[in-house]
């Protein structure tokens, strides 16, 4: 199996926001990170711009996280715009979180 | 730097910057558990970090406890092999804490052995492999903790290599148990090689499956010829029916012990064998396996085999032996008998052999033997076994003998035998009795010698044994000297000598010694003992004891030192004494023969005292009768001139005394001498003295009538000279008054040579009289001869009579003077001397002390001997007729003897002559000279009344004429009765008594004592002649007498009569 947007090149600063969140089932970090992506951006949005969210369950599918070479849960990955960036935990810490996906606060 | 180049690294800076911030940011959700699930990308599932996820949501606290006390490790490198995260759990696997490991390479918590491989490991995670392995990591503390690790690549989006993740779990445990069970395993399978045994493991159908080493050596056949074939294929027995038999036990026990049977080697030689087999299972084989071990008998075999054969050497030297061997049973019945039984005993073997043992035993025995016997059979074991008793054994023919029996018991399968090894004795019997019978002669001799007898240790000397006679030679008893050492008894003067003497011999190899010493007896008197002690040793040389004989010499010694006290005491002996044996050849001379002979011992031992002493001046029938008297065994006394052996004669007395044996028979002589020169010559001498005293004597006398007689003739003389004109009859009485004055002179002479003159001695300094006298010797010897005086200092005075002692020099002046007619020198020397014991020796007339000499020398012509032996002899003269008197000398030595002093002369013809004169010298101080009182010439003194006492009539008269001319009243007494009666009646005063001292009745001082009794104021003139005996004895008046010499003239009577009244009282 290949993933796409793993190896997407980067793109110009207007390509949408594209996030994968990998959770382990409803542990409790990988609900706080559902949580705290919820909080982070309200509506789906941010700036007011689209955000792309998938939620990949590990203890469904492990061996999607094993080809995003995740193997830590919760693990929220910035797919898009590139470079890939990725986030470990449960994003409790929203000003780390955001500065991490490149979005300035 | 292209502007491309630069675009490039700023994006890798990029890169690196963001991984990084990455990485701290997943550390960050590490750390704060954040983690919910870890993939594990082995297996690829998801791991869940809690179970108990609803319990611990409340603190994220203790969530983090959970995760880290998860069984497994978890750990995460970066791409550098850096760790990035560890649980808790991982890093107290290996002993650290989190942030000690953070950072850190995984070298650093390998193990060195695994260091290279899990870099590789690293490597092949790097390309994206993915395996799981058992690596040595190490401790903190350095020890090595095996995990199995699950190592999965970590991969970012895009799909580069971002690090590792390690899954570890710490299998330590496991692989201690592993290794513990393979060196269990291991450690078999040694001892299965190294086994000493050979042992085969066999399978079921007989296959050889594994040998060991041993087997092959054993076998011959090497391990691959074995594996997979069989014993009997291979032809290992060689005894087919031992394969049977083995078979059959096998099959009926599953196993064999120590099965016997002959195994064929693969070289074809064969040997015995144990074998036992055993059956086991192998974890690693289906069926069960049998193992072989073996055991080669063979050497065992030959043993039992050498055995028999030793067995029938002993057999052999059971016969042959000297000592008799008999076994029994335990009935008593021979089983065994040698041929020295047979020699000994009578009987041949095949005799015996089955016969009850009493056979042997004399009847006196039986009864003990039986009693043995029983003993045994009731389970006891015989009471000598193992001991050596002595018996009595019963030969064939009936003869008994002493044997020396010892017995042993031994018991083989057939049961319990006893072998007797017994020893004829007879001939040590009757060596011991021999050797009991010479002690008992050795103890009796030893009891009753006459000698003492001890025996000591030869380290300390302690007396061990001692026989009566020592006890009765020191007084002790045995058991109280069996408590000493020698030494104790020994006199301590002798100890350490005879200790000396004793341990000599005990170490060196002196075998004995003698010597002579002293015991202190209980009682503590001395006892004398010879001694010779004799040192025992052993073989090696060491002494065992010393053994001592003692004979008592106490009266050996005493006699020799009787002997020797004697001996010294002859040889001390003044007299000279000779010892001959009865032929008269001298065997010994003491020292003073010596001295007076000349003889040494040694020349005059063995010679005949004829040879040496005879001096010929006795006749053939003087020595015939010496011999005569003493072959008849009396004692010869007599004089007997001898000649010295250098050649001069002397006188002896002799006293010779046969010395008689037990028998009465005449072994030796003694002969005991006195030399009698010295003895002769004081006969001489005193034979001189008597003649001088006789003829003093004869003069004494002759002067004492002569001086009364020239008083009368002086007194009458005077008083008709007074009354005679000058003319012939005057001139003729002055003749006859001068004739009376020589006569006087020579009456002087006699008397002072018969030392009957009376002195009155005063302490004087000789030298001051010799020195006032020398200005009239010079005058009186004329002017050829040259006078000197010499006096030393510091001169001792004398207590002599000084006109005696100026008369001495004036007539050796004058003897001088007229030894040199031809002119010549006169010394006068004076001196103090000593006289010592050898002086006085030849002069017996003086003590011996201090005395002061008056030597007079002169040149002149000397004289000879015969001369000097007669020189003081009166009338002895060698002057012409008429020119001397022969009195000078006389004078001169009755003065100097009658002061106390002696006179020697010395001379030779030719060479002049000395004269030493020895007075006494005095030690007191000297008396107060007399005042000398100025004399009244006036004799006259009308008043004062005179008694004269007087015996003779004729002086009294004349006195009488004297004294009254001169105007005293004269009392007259005939004796001293008359004198003592006139002083108690005269009824005037009595001023002055003159009297003799010598009278019938009554001396004259006794007189002068009584009459002073009664007239205090009394004084006294004495008058004499001559002193008697009296006066004699005293040699003189006491000092301060007054005394009137006769012959006196009127005018001396006057003057001295005057003197003595005018003297103040």
């Amino acid at each position: 199996l290949k993933v796409e947007s793993t190896r997407s090149p980067a793109r110009g600063g207007c390509e949408p926001l594209s996030l994968r969140l990998y959770v382990a089932g409803e542990a409790p970090n990988s609900a706080a990170a559902i949580r705290n992506l919820a909080i982070l951006f309200p509506g789906g949005k941010a700036s007011g711009q689209p955000v792309e969210i998938e939620i990949v369950d590990l203890l469904r599918e492990p061996l999607r996280g094993l080809l995003d070479g995740v193997v830590l849960s919760p693990t929220l990955v910035r797919l898009a715009p590139p470079p890939v960036r990725r986030v470990v935990g449960n994003l409790s810490n929203h000003e780390a979180v955001l500065l991490a996906l490149g979005i300035v606060p | 730097v292209t502007p491309r180049e630069n675009e490039a690294l700023r994006q890798e800076n990029e890169t690196l910057r963001r991984r990084l911030a990455e990485a701290e940011q997943v550390n960050e959700a590490l750390t704060k558990g954040q983690i919910d699930a870890v993939v594990d990308a082995a297996h690829q599932v998801p791991l869940l970090l809690s179970k108990a996820q609803e319990a611990l949501r409340a603190s994220e606290e203790r969530y983090r406890t959970i995760v880290t006390t998860a069984d497994e490790g978890i750990w995460t490198l970066d791409a550098g092999a850096r760790t990035t995260f560890v649980t808790e759990r991982m890093a107290s696997m290996l002993g650290y804490t989190v942030p000690e490991m953070v950072g850190h390479t995984i070298e650093d918590f390998v193990d060195a052995s695994a260091r290279e491989e899990a870099l590789q490991d690293f490597e092949r995670c790097r390309k994206g492999v993915r395996e799981r392995r058992d690596m040595a990591l190490r401790r903190k503390d350095g020890t090595v903790l095996w995990a199995s690790l699950t190592s999965s690549p970590l991969v970012d989006p895009d799909g580069r290599f971002t690090g590792a993740l390690g899954m570890v779990t710490d299998i330590t445990e496991e692989r201690r148990l592993e290794e513990a069970r393979r060196s269990t395993e291991e450690r078999f399978s040694l001892v299965f090689r190294a086994s000493p045994i050979p042992i085969a493991i066999v399978t079921t159908s007989s296959d050889f499956l594994e040998v060991n080493d041993r087997y092959v050596e054993f076998s011959g056949y090497p391990s691959e010829d074995l594996v997979g074939r069989s014993a009997r294929d291979l032809g290992m027995w060689a005894e087919p029916a031992d394969r049977l038999r083995f078979v059959d036990a096998m099959s009926r026990e599953g196993r064999v012990r120590d099965f016997e049977a002959t195994f064929r080697r693969k070289s074809g030689e064969t040997c015995d064998v144990l074998l036992s087999v055993e059956s086991i299972e192998l974890r690693d084989v289906a069926e069960p396996v049998r193992v072989f071990m073996f055991t080669d008998i063979t050497e065992r075999r030959r043993a039992t085999d050498r055995l028999r054969e030793s067995e029938e050497r002993y057999r052999s030297l059971f016969d042959a032996s000297v000592d008799t061997i008999i076994t029994t049973d335990e009935d008593g019945r021979i089983v065994g008998w040698n041929r020295s039984a047979e020699r000994m005993f009578g009987y041949a073997a095949a005799e015996v052999i089955g016969q009850p043992a009493t056979v042997i035993v004399p009847h006196g025995y039986r009864d003990r033997h039986r009693a043995g016997l029983d003993h045994v059979k009731s389970g006891g074991e015989p009471h000598v076994i193992g001991k050596t008793v002595e018996l009595e054994g019963l030969r064939r023919d009936g003869s008994e003998f002493p044997l020396e029996f010892s017995l042993t018991a031994w018991t083989v399968a057939s049961g319990r035998f006893y072998t007797a090894i017994i020893r004829d004795i007879t001939e040590r019997k009757r060596a011991e009795e021999a050797l009991r019978a010479s002690e008992e002669q050795f103890r009796a001799m030893f009891d009753s010698a006459s000698v003492g007898v001890a025996q000591a240790n030869p380290k300390t000397g302690r007396l061990s044994r001692v026989n009566p006679k020592l006890c009765l030679i020191t007084g002790y008893s045995a058991e109280e000297l069996l408590t000493r050492r020698f030494s104790d008894i020994t006199h301590p003067d002798d100890r350490e000598r005879d200790w000396t003497l004793f341990e000599r011999m005990v170490t060196t190899g002196r075998s004995d010694y003698q010597t002579e010493k002293r015991y202190v007896r209980k009682d503590g008197s001395i006892a004398w003992v010879n001694v010779n002690v004799t040192v025992l040793r052993d073989a090696t040389g060491a002494p065992t004891r010393t053994i001592a004989i003692i004979t008592d010499i106490t009266e050996r010694k005493r006699t020799e030192e009787e002997l020797l006290l004697k001996s010294a005491a002859l040889n001390a002996a003044a007299n000279p004494i000779v010892i001959t044996d009865r032929d008269g050849t001298i065997l010994w001379i003491n020292q003073a023969l010596s001295r007076l002979t000349g003889y040494s011992a040694r020349e005059a031992i063995g010679k005949n005292p004829r040879a040496l002493f005879k001096s010929g001046a006795h006749d053939q029938a003087y020595y015939r009768r010496l011999w005569d008297t003493l072959l008849a065994g009396e004692v010869w006394s007599g004089e007997i001139t001898n000649r010295r052996k250098n050649g001069t004669l002397y006188p002896e007395k002799l006293t010779i005394t046969p010395v008689k044996d037990a028998r009465g028979e005449t072994m030796h002589y003694i002969a005991i001498k006195r030399d009698l020169t010295e003895e002769r010559h004081l006969q001489a001498q005193f034979l001189q003295s008597q003649k001088m005293e006789a003829v003093g004597r004869l003069a004494g006398g002759v002067a004492h009538d002569f001086n009364n007689l020239l008083t009368v003739i002086f007194g009458y003389s005077d008083v008709l000279l007074q009354g005679l004109e000058p003319g012939p009859l005057h001139e003729a009485m002055q003749e006859v008054r001068r004739a009376g004055e020589r006569a006087a002179a020579l009456t002087r002479q006699l008397l002072a040579f018969s030392r009957k003159q009376t002195l009155i001695p005063e302490v004087l300094d000789l030298g001051d009289v010799v020195s006032g006298l020398s200005t009239m010797v010079e005058r009186l010897i004329g002017e050829d001869i040259k006078v000197s005086v010499v006096v030393s200092p510091d001169l001792g005075r004398v207590k002599a009579d000084r006109g005696q002692l100026e008369q001495v020099v004036m007539n050796l002046a004058v003897n001088a003077r007229d030894a040199m007619p031809k002119g010549g020198s006169l010394l006068f020397g004076l001196q103090n001397v000593e006289l010592d014991d050898a002086y006085t020796a030849t002069h017996a007339e003086v003590e011996p002390g201090p005395y002061v000499l008056l030597a007079i020398s002169d040149t002149g012509t000397g004289m000879d001997a015969e001369t000097q032996k007669r020189i003081f002899e009166p009338f002895f003269t060698t002057k012409e007729t008429g020119k001397g008197t022969g009195l000078g000398l006389s004078t001169v030595y009755g003065i100097v003897r009658q002061s106390g002093g002696a006179i020697d002369v010395y001379s030779e013809p030719g060479q002049g002559t000395t004269f030493k004169v020895y007075l006494p010298r005095f030690a007191g101080d000297a008396a107060v000279p007399r005042p000398v009182s100025a004399i009244n010439p006036a004799l006259a003194a009308e008043s004062e009344t005179v008694l004269v006492v007087e015996d003779e009539a004729a002086i009294r008269q004349l006195t009488k004429l004297i004294l009254q001319k001169a105007g005293y009243t004269v009392l007259l007494a005939e004796s001293p009765v008359a004198a003592e009666r006139i002083a108690g009646s005269h009824p005037g005063p009595i001023h002055l008594m003159l009297t003799d001292v010598v009278m019938p009745g009554m001396r004259g001082p006794e007189l002068a004592e009584r009459l002073l009794r009664l007239r205090p104021d009394l004084r006294v003139l004495y008058m004499s002649g001559y002193t008697d005996n009296a006066i004699a004895h005293h040699g003189l008046l006491d000092a301060g007498t007054e005394f009137l010499q006769k012959p006196f003239t009127p005018a001396a009577l006057g003057r001295k009569v005057r003197e003595v009244l005018d003297t103040p009282g």
